[in-house]
């Protein structure tokens, strides 16, 4: 597959609960390589698109395709081993479990399974170093790390299922400012090794930083698509943040 | 009456024997609740229908409970391929699921040990192998309860270090913390839950081998020993196994010296006080979380 | 996919529910199918039995017997009631009652109301006995109980009800003859026994008597259901060093008893265990270190009563088996039932009554047999009981269970003291 071709297709995603529609229609395309931003203000439907796309929920109406292929509606652990991964806002980690034992459980049934166990061990080492997470710290119980490490072991767990695409909901979210710039570097690594990457973010300076494109949630619908520039003058996004400042790349 | 050093000696001996094969069991029960969420209350007279298996087979063709303990693993596995598949299956992600199971399976439980009645009557049934016991000093340990002690540390530390070393033990883990989570990183809960039952009903296949040596085989032991089980990991921690090794010696050692001490009739008050003390200070148990 | 799932619980909830409502329907219809009225013209003979359920095997041998009396009683032509002038031929009524209290209450109940029976049999064992006496004795129709060993039965001081079977208290009176009959005679005992209503009364009965007849007790312990393991009791009570060790006991805590026994190298000079022991299995199980062993029956085989043998005999050919207590005792039943009616010469309930009280001594399979009243050791008063009843001692010889006490129905002497424990 070359560069630039859709890897992941939203189209017309409906997702309701009860009477509240939670996603109205959306549609848009992940490019294979690309790094996109998903933002929107709170509860605009970010984290429940991130969740039909997963599997988690089933939508209610439009469909999900992953290399052309409809993935709508199957168990998240075959969306996992098709290759889609993913991290949360808050780290979920099994938290009586070793750091490392958190990213070989990853690789044990993910799309980059391993048979063997020693060589699950050496690839799970690997990520932990490719993500930056303290060495001395890999035997320790997954619940006693700290926010940064957490997250960098929730982004080494995803990637230790293999995926093609990873989508990470606020990555940076609760971060010092340190720690963002740390955080963002190792995002645009994770792109760099080939990985298409949707990044949902609240922090909207990285975000501008980071992401080539753009698409911008409100109340259930994509209100707005584009690059980050465009994006930063679009009415409707200024409108929808409601005072909330957004900031164009500072060069 | 205070008793000779001897006395207690073998007083302590025979507590650890007894403790261990509460251990297995309690661990078999653990195996299904770490990963189910599920207190098996059939888990009693699944080890009843080990223990059946194993009677049957020394009695018709002289198979030594040992050598067919594999035989009751594989039929017990099956019946507990059937035990999540119809009784625990239907009832994921139901809001009462812990109560639901723990109906079911007692439901379950009252099915197997009355056809089992049914089939095979209250007739005293058991496998006397006659064995000599071995001494040591003037301890004199009873052998049946000896080899079972020991085949049932050695599986319970062989089940430990599987859960603990292997891929299937990380995955069976992960799914213990979280089923959503687990499914995230490719793992199939379902295919997770179904092992641990079937190795739980294993386990109790393998206990109920052992126990025949030891106990007599009857109907009723289905219900006693499912109790005890379930006593055991409660005291312990749902789903600990530190627990479960703490939980299973410790009812041992009160049976024992209780027994030896107070008399057989304050068992059943042993056993609720222990339970009790022990809650009151860690409602979670012994080595329960949260 | 999630609605789909929906209609899979739920079918499966219904099948459940379904399942639950046609097994109930079932069980109504079952219950309330009715046989065809009986012949009139005949002496009706009512009985609840456990043909299904955790009775229903005994319960079963225990209509054998009955079936053996009245096939003969009829073959004979019946009995003789004056009040009619001619023999009446018996019929014997009977209801499965599921080894259930309440639903043999009610059988009863029907048996008198709506079959009319002319006297009653009593149900298999203690329990439900003591729930369907009171029906007896509020109708005021005479019933023979025979399954029941609970003193309690007797102790309610009922008119109309009658206890065959020998009453857990009197089992004592043989464990007395037993020590009585060793040579030298031991000084001390052990006894453990399961503090259930029953083998408790059997128990205290023989500990208070055995205390009063001189022996010394060095160890006493009641252990409740659901003990498992006796190894800690067994290792008090071979502390204590009896020269006897009685456990009364169920079979499978037996079983159990006598390996820890042989574990801990508990060996005094006697053994009884209650139940166990008096199973075939147990021998064939323990094989040489049974031997010796005691334990006891309200019936055997062996024993030398008129028709017994005839009896014995009959009962293999027809049901391929050795016939227990449970049959021997409904016979006994019918046996001195012929007698009292024959002797009342009507099926008045009264006078039937009057009839069983009159009678001495009448001869039965289960030995002679007159009902009269009679004190427990533990003081209390039990009213119409068969004082010939008798709980027999045996002992384990050459692998056969062998008539040791009492000693003037016994053909073998008693090995004592106990071998102990081989190699």
């Amino acid at each position: 597959m070359a560069l630039g071709e859709v890897h992941l297709r939203i189209e017309n995603v409906t997702k309701r609960f009860g009477g509240l529609v939670a996603l109205k229609d959306v549609s848009f395309a992940l490019n294979k390589g690309e790094l996109l931003g998903l933002i929107g203000p709170n509860g605009s439907g970010k984290t429940t698109l991130i969740n039909v796309i997963t599997g988690i929920y089933r939508p209610d109406g439009g469909r999900v395709l992953l290399n052309g292929g409809e993935i709508t509606g199957l168990k998240p652990y075959k969306i996992c081993r098709m290759g889609i991964g993913r991290t949360y806002q808050i780290p979920r980690l099994f938290s009586a479990m070793t750091a490392l034992d958190n990213v070989v459980v990853g690789a044990i049934f993910g799309k980059g399974r391993k048979a063997d166990l020693g060589e699950m061990r050496r690839k799970a080492a690997e990520l932990l170093d490719f993500v930056d997470f303290p060495k001395l710290r890999r035997e320790e119980l997954a619940g006693k790390l700290t926010l940064m490490e957490s997250k960098k072991l929730e982004l080494a767990r995803a990637l230790a299922t293999d995926p093609e695409i990873l989508l990470a909901d606020e990555p940076l979210g609760g971060l010092n400012p340190v720690e963002i710039d740390e955080a963002v570097e190792l995002i645009r690594k994770i792109r760099d090794s080939g990985k298409t990457v949707l990044i949902i973010e609240h922090v909207m300076r990285a975000i501008m930083k980071l992401a080539e494109r753009i698409v911008v949630l409100s109340h259930g619908a994509k209100i707005a698509e584009g690059e980050p520039r465009e994006i930063a003058n679009d009415e409707k996004v200024i409108e929808a943040y409601l005072g909330e400042r957004i900031y164009a790349p500072s060069q | 009456m205070i008793p000779s050093a001897d006395t207690i000696l073998q007083l302590i001996v025979q507590a650890l024997l007894l403790g261990s094969i509460y251990v297995l069991m309690a661990v078999g029960l653990n195996v299904i609740y770490g990963v189910v969420k599920a207190i098996n209350w059939a888990h009693g007279a699944f080890v009843m229908l080990g223990a059946y298996a194993a009677y049957w087979l020394y009695e018709l063709y002289g198979i030594s409970p040992y050598a067919s303990a594999v035989f009751s693993a594989i039929a017990l596995a099956a019946i507990g391929a059937f035990t999540h598949e119809l009784l625990m299956k239907p009832f994921f992600g139901m809001r009462y699921f812990r109560a639901i199971t723990l109906v079911v399976t007692y439901g379950l439980a009252i099915l197997l040990i009355n056809i089992t009645r049914y089939m095979w009557t209250d007739v005293l049934r058991g496998v006397n192998l006659g064995v000599p016991p071995a001494t040591i000093g003037a301890i004199s340990i009873s052998r049946p309860f000896l080899y079972g002690g020991l085949v049932a540390i050695a599986l319970s530390i062989l089940f430990y270090l599987m859960l603990k070393r292997t891929q299937i033990g990380r995955a069976a883990r992960a799914v213990s913390e979280s089923r959503k989570h687990a499914m995230l990183v490719g793992i199939n809960p379902n295919v997770m839950s179904r092992f641990m039952v079937i190795s739980g009903a294993a386990m109790a296949g393998v206990t109920g081998s052992l126990i025949s040596t030891i106990f007599a085989v009857t109907p009723e032991m289905g219900s006693v020993l499912g109790i005890k089980a379930i006593t055991i990991v409660i005291l312990g921690g749902l789903g600990s196994y530190a627990g479960a090794l703490i939980g299973g010696l410790m009812i041992g050692f009160a049976e024992a010296s209780g027994t030896y001490f107070l008399g057989a009739r304050y068992q059943p008050l042993l056993y609720f006080l222990t339970l009790l003390i022990v809650l009151s200070i860690k409602p979670t148990g012994i080595a329960g979380e949260e | 996919m999630s609605y789909k799932k929906g209609v899979v619980k739920t079918t499966y909830i219904a099948i459940i529910i379904a399942i639950i409502v046609i097994a109930a329907i079932g069980g109504m219809a079952y219950m309330y199918m009715k046989p065809a009225p009986p012949a009139k013209e005949s002496i009706k003979v009512g009985i609840s039995l456990s043909l299904s359920g955790g009775f229903a095997a005994p319960g079963q041998r225990q209509l054998w017997g009955l079936t053996m009396w009245v096939e003969e009683v009829n073959e004979r032509g019946g009995i003789y009631v004056a009040e009619y002038g001619k023999k009446l031929k018996v019929s014997l009524i009977y209801y499965d009652d599921r080894s259930d209290s309440a639903t043999a209450t009610r059988l009863y109940e029907r048996l008198i109301t709506e079959d009319k029976v002319d006297i009653l049999l009593g149900p298999y064992g203690s329990g439900i006995t003591l729930a369907t006496a009171p029906i007896a004795e509020k109708y005021k129709v005479v019933m023979l109980s025979q399954m029941a060993a609970a003193d309690t039965i007797p102790a309610k001081g009922y008119d109309y009800v009658f206890t065959l079977l020998a009453v857990a208290s009197r089992f004592g009176l043989s464990r007395v003859e037993l020590l009585d009959s060793l040579s030298p005679k031991p000084k001390t005992f052990a006894l453990l026994t399961s503090n259930e209503l029953y083998p408790l009364t059997v128990a205290r009965a023989t500990k208070t008597l055995w205390e009063k007849a001189g022996y010394t007790s060095v160890f006493y312990e009641e252990y409740p259901k659901g003990v498992t393991d006796f190894s800690a009791i067994l290792l008090r009570a071979k502390a204590a060093d009896p020269e006897v060790f009685y456990a009364v006991c169920y079979p499978a805590d037996a079983f159990v008893i006598m390996r820890q026994m042989k574990d801990i190298k508990f060996a005094p000079k006697l053994i009884f265990l209650d139940d166990g022991p008096n199973d075939p299995k147990f021998v064939e199980v323990f094989g040489k270190e049974a031997e010796g062993v005691f334990t006891q029956m309200s019936w055997h085989w062996e024993l030398p009563f008129p028709g017994v043998k005839e009896f014995v005999e009959k009962f293999k050919a027809r049901y391929n088996e050795l016939p227990r207590h449970w049959s021997a005792y409904p016979y006994a039943a019918g046996q001195f039932i012929e007698k009292a009616i024959e002797k009342a010469g009507s099926l008045d309930s009264a006078k039937l009554r009057a009839a069983f009280l009159e009678l001495k001594d009448v001869p039965t399979i289960v030995g002679p047999v007159t009902f009269g009243d009679w004190t427990n050791p533990m003081g209390e008063k039990l009213k119409q009981i068969n004082l010939g009843a008798i709980n027999f001692g045996l002992q384990i010889q050459k692998g056969e269970m062998r008539v040791a006490i009492p000693r003037k129905y016994s053909s073998v002497d008693i090995i004592y003291p106990w071998p102990g424990w081989a190699s």
